[in-house]
């Protein structure tokens, strides 16, 4: 029955995307978008992988003579903040929660959308209306506002609000992932796996779930740049990581107060959250083309 | 070395004559595709006189489309006009800036298409669609428009034109669309309507009256037709003059009940084969074997040569001429008294 | 057609009663207590107790919720803790200054977003459609609080052109131009991701009917280019850009204005909704979020009726 997947074939299965990695400069040429948003996430990504080598400080240790240190002052490449806190060091670290908060509730929400979707889209009937209903009814709500509800009511904390906007997630990721199964679903290779025998949960796993993987990826990666400048949001209004730990959004918020003197203190970490966003914007661009070249824009 | 062996335009001669109303020569069209340049119209001649209805057959992929577009000054990229000049009412087509070929377009020269549905503003109604083009010609105000828009649907043998024309495209049958398609193109009494395959998508009752009402709208507007198609009846029942297309070229052109009588081209002869003409029922059809060349091979010699029953070597190295075999009759061929003989025995 | 604007219509009562329940009960499962953000921490646990008695705090959730919904459903929205003073009045007055901002906004997106994608389509693939569509990611990746902060050191630090921030000048009156000195700043960093959002959409839109068998028809008819994109092109892809662009609006609404509002210390319901998370005001939030719910089930249900008038292929059918 395994064979009968049309996987190795399906000219969306990842092997399409080997096939064009392998190709490397004639990719670059015609995925440029992928490549930009690729060296920009990466340089993030770099960063806060080595931030425990690379910091110079501590992004807690407090050095009150260096208050509001400016940009290039000896010692403070990217200056401090008002307690005397390295800039630098706090952006790097702050790069972790950043991309957690950009990658983990995309993953939560579209591992559990592909299976909410995939049932509610294959077995129809009862199912798909309890699911696609309540779905609605979320999807009804502000996101924002959910989001600020849900975290303020989970209380404050990466975890919290990792939670928080993976709920925000599930809808839109289950419904891409129903309407591409309702299509999936009219495939031959559905009714082959059905003829030689395969059961409902057997066909959901290995037929369905398996090829509607590429555009949910697609859409999914297509959000993850706005989930960085709403997660920043969410810790900018004070729900997300608390501190004296390092974070983009709480960084900008802090800053403000000196704002007319010291603008480097709240625009640094609004600059680190661009990049990472754009990064991942250009990079979301580059795999809807590649994944699924239906939603080209 | 094609260039020695390009007769003058069929018919026209190098005088222009006086009632010439298109005259086109060496007409090059090319499409720069990824797979090379598609030659979709290789050197094409011909001239229409005012008020004629001449025919352009030929298979499907053969250029009629391109030929037609090229006429409008419409061909879209990746295609373009290469080469050749295209003579409308004593001006030089290729040489009009932008502008005034648009306003030639519409008022002078119309067109209508094949899929009459897609070829209609899906979210405009028709009566505005019809009278869009009265409006910008000839500064009809939206009132009088429709009541001309009326008048013609009236004489296109619509019931109820009122109907029609507060009615969406979708909601119209193929046969209603073109006949709306129709009435815009000749409302503003053009001196040329290009109809590319105007009936193929329709069945075949809505097809002869839709060809009658275009004979009877053209009479009374004086229009000249070119008509594209790939079905020989339609032609029969069009077109006075006929011209069959093969590979981007013309190779064979005559008056329409000469060819189907004394066919002078081995391609037009397999065609004949390969329809059930009315007189011919009863004779075992013959589908022609073979496919027609890529665009984009590069093709010295008769484009015919791969499937040609008749053919000889220097059919491969020269490209044949289209010549005048007898008196208003044409074939780029370079034995056409075998074609009928050799095939049909 | 009536059927499914009635059909449509129903649909709003599970989703204002879910969306309802969902909030209400996710505020009152929130740890920490609000009587502490009301009275501080050394207030006497017989006054702590009286307060609890008199907002009903000590009752059961469900009996809370019901209790709660039947006297929003009379108009009584409870009291701001913080403030002191009837929710509703406070949100209705609050709704009217965010209105003011977002439509400010969405005039700007509409016809930055609007005009960028049909330029962009039309030119496909030429340096301007690259540069709109790469101006178009900045503008989706650019954080609207931090793009108001450099706007407020760029203009009102530096500069000294606009005020930094609130609705009117502290001394004047409200006067038409002051308000739009104040206006413009916010309305503009709050438009800019949904004009981004709207561009792509309204390209990818426009490509589609570019394509389309009848442009040749519309050429052929001898109108002018202008007249094909304007007239034919955009109108047939009308009822995509409307409905994204009214979703748009909706998250403007309560998203970007959110952080705008706090940036620019712009005194509508963004501001308060921040006001009320950090002062833990229940009851507050509670009628910030069920209000801001209902406006964008409202709108979305007027987008996709717009939608279907609109588009003769729906209306029609
Ligand atoms: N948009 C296009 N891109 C590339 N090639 C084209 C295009 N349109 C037409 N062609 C080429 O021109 C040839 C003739 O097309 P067409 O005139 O449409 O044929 P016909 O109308 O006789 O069926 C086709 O075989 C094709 O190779
Ligand atoms: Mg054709």
């Amino acid at each position: 029955m395994v064979s009968l997947s049309p996987n190795s074939t399906s000219d969306r299965s990842p092997s399409r995307v080997m096939l064009a990695l392998s190709n490397g400069r004639r990719f670059a040429k015609t995925h440029k978008s992928i490549v930009v948003g690729a060296i920009m996430v990466g340089f993030v990504v770099a960063m806060a992988a080595l931030a425990p080598v690379l910091s110079p400080y501590s992004p807690t240790r407090i050095h009150p003579l260096d208050r509001l240190a400016g940009v290039g002052s000896p010692g403070y490449l990217l200056g401090a903040d008002q307690q005397g806190r390295d800039i630098l060091s706090r952006l790097m670290w702050g790069a972790r929660s950043s991309l957690a908060i950009a990658v983990l509730p995309l993953t939560i929400a579209g591992i559990l959308g592909l299976v909410l979707g995939s049932v509610a889209g294959y077995i129809g009937k009862l199912p798909e209306t309890l699911i696609m209903r309540s779905m609605d009814v979320v999807f009804g709500l502000p996101p924002i506002l959910l989001a600020i509800a849900v975290a303020a009511t989970l209380g404050p904390g990466l975890v919290n609000l990792v939670i928080s906007l993976s709920i925000v997630l599930l809808p839109p990721m289950t419904r891409v992932t129903f309407q591409v199964v309702t299509t999936l679903k009219e495939q031959p290779f559905v009714d082959a796996a059905k003829v030689s025998g395969a059961t409902t949960p057997q066909i959901i796993f290995d037929q369905i779930i398996p090829n509607s993987l590429a555009p949910v990826i697609a859409y999914g990666a297509s959000l993850a740049g706005s989930m960085v400048v709403f997660g920043a949001g969410i810790s900018f209004i004070g729900l997300g990581i608390q501190p004296p730990q390092a974070d983009w959004g709480r960084m900008i918020n802090d800053g403000r107060e000196v704002l007319d003197l010291h603008p480097h203190v709240s625009t640094l970490p609004g600059l680190a959250i661009f990049i990472l966003a754009a990064g991942f914007n250009f990079l979301g661009d580059g795999l809807r083309d590649l994944l699924d070249p239906r939603m080209r824009m | 070395m094609q260039q020695h062996f390009r007769t003058i335009d069929p018919g026209a001669g190098k005088v222009p004559q006086p009632d010439e109303l298109l005259r086109v020569e060496d007409l090059r069209t090319h499409f720069h595709t990824r797979h090379g340049i598609a030659k979709s119209v290789d050197g094409v001649d011909f001239h229409l006189s005012k008020g004629e209805h001449l025919g352009l057959i030929g298979e499907s992929g053969s250029g009629k489309s391109v030929t037609a577009l090229s006429v409008m000054r419409l061909v879209r990229e990746p295609g373009r006009i290469v080469g050749g000049s295209i003579h409308f009412e004593g001006q030089d087509l290729l040489g009009l800036d932008a502008q005034s070929m648009r306003r030639l377009r519409g008022s002078r020269i119309s067109m209508i298409f094949q899929d009459p549905l897609n070829h209609l503003d899906p979210v405009m109604k028709i009566g505005d669609w019809i009278s869009e083009t009265l409006t910008l010609h000839k500064g009809v105000g939206r009132k009088a428009a429709y009541v001309e828009a009326a008048r013609i649907l009236k004489v296109l043998k619509v019931a109820s034109p009122e109907d029609v024309l507060r009615a969406y495209p979708f909601q119209l049958s193929g046969g209603m669309c073109q006949r709306v398609l129709i009435a815009t193109a000749i409302i503003t009494g053009p001196a040329l309507l290009i109809a590319d395959e105007a009936t193929s998508a329709l069945d075949v009752t809505v097809q002869a009256s839709i060809l009658r009402n275009l004979d009877e709208l053209t009479d009374i507007f004086g229009t000249a037709v070119l008509l594209t198609t790939h079905n020989m009846l339609v032609v029969r029942q069009a077109c006075t003059r006929v011209m069959v297309m093969y590979g981007g070229r013309i190779v064979e052109s005559c008056d329409t009940d000469v060819l189907f009588r004394n066919p002078m081209h081995p391609y037009t002869v397999g065609l004949l084969d390969s329809v059930p003409a009315l007189e011919r029922i009863g004779e075992p059809l013959r589908p022609m074997a073979g496919e027609p060349p890529l665009p984009t091979e590069d093709i010295v010699g008769c484009k015919f040569y791969g499937r040609c029953p008749i053919r000889r070597p220097v059919c491969q190295e020269m490209r044949p001429p289209l010549a005048e075999v007898e008196s208003g009759h044409w074939s780029a061929c370079f034995f056409p008294e075998e074609s009928r003989s050799k095939i049909s025995s | 057609m009536i059927a499914l604007l009635v059909r449509r219509t129903l649909f709003l009562i599970p989703v204002l009663l879910g969306g309802s329940a969902i909030v209400f009960f996710l505020i009152h499962s929130a740890p920490g207590d609000p009587i502490d953000a009301l009275m501080g921490m050394y207030a006497s646990p017989e006054a702590r107790e009286a307060l609890r008695i008199k907002y009903g705090l000590n009752d059961p959730l469900l009996a809370q919720y019901f209790r709660w919904l039947g006297l929003v459903l009379q108009g009584d929205w409870g009291m701001s803790i913080q403030q002191r003073v009837p929710v509703l009045p406070l949100v209705l007055e609050k709704f009217w200054i965010t209105i003011l901002l977002t439509s400010a906004a969405s005039l700007f997106a509409a016809i930055v977003g609007i005009s960028a994608g049909i330029i962009s389509a039309v030119k496909q693939n030429s340096w301007i459609d690259h540069l709109i569509l790469i101006l178009s990611v900045f503008a989706l990746s650019m954080p609207p609080y931090w793009l108001g902060l450099i706007a407020i050191f760029v203009f009102s630090v530096q500069l000294g052109w606009l005020p930094t921030g609130g609705l009117y000048s502290f001394s004047g009156q409200m006067e038409l131009f002051d308000v739009l000195k104040h206006l413009i700043m916010p309305a503009i960093v709050a438009g800019l991701t949904p004009a981004a959002i709207i561009a792509r959409v309204t390209r990818a839109a426009m490509l589609e009917v570019l394509k389309l068998d009848f442009m040749t028809a519309l050429r052929a008819k001898g109108l002018r280019e202008r007249t094909i994109v304007l007239g034919h092109a955009f109108r047939n892809a009308l009822p995509t850009v409307v409905s994204m662009t009214g979703l748009q609006i909706g998250y403007l609404i309560l998203g970007a204005a959110l952080f705008v509002e706090i940036i620019f210390s712009w005194p509508g319901l963004g501001l308060e909704i921040y006001k009320s998370v950090v002062g833990r005001d229940m009851p507050m939030m509670l009628g910030l979020v069920l209000f801001s719910t209902f406006i964008f089930v409202v709108l979305n249900l007027a987008v996709d009726i717009i939608y279907r008038v609109i588009n003769p292929r729906v209306r029609e059918a």
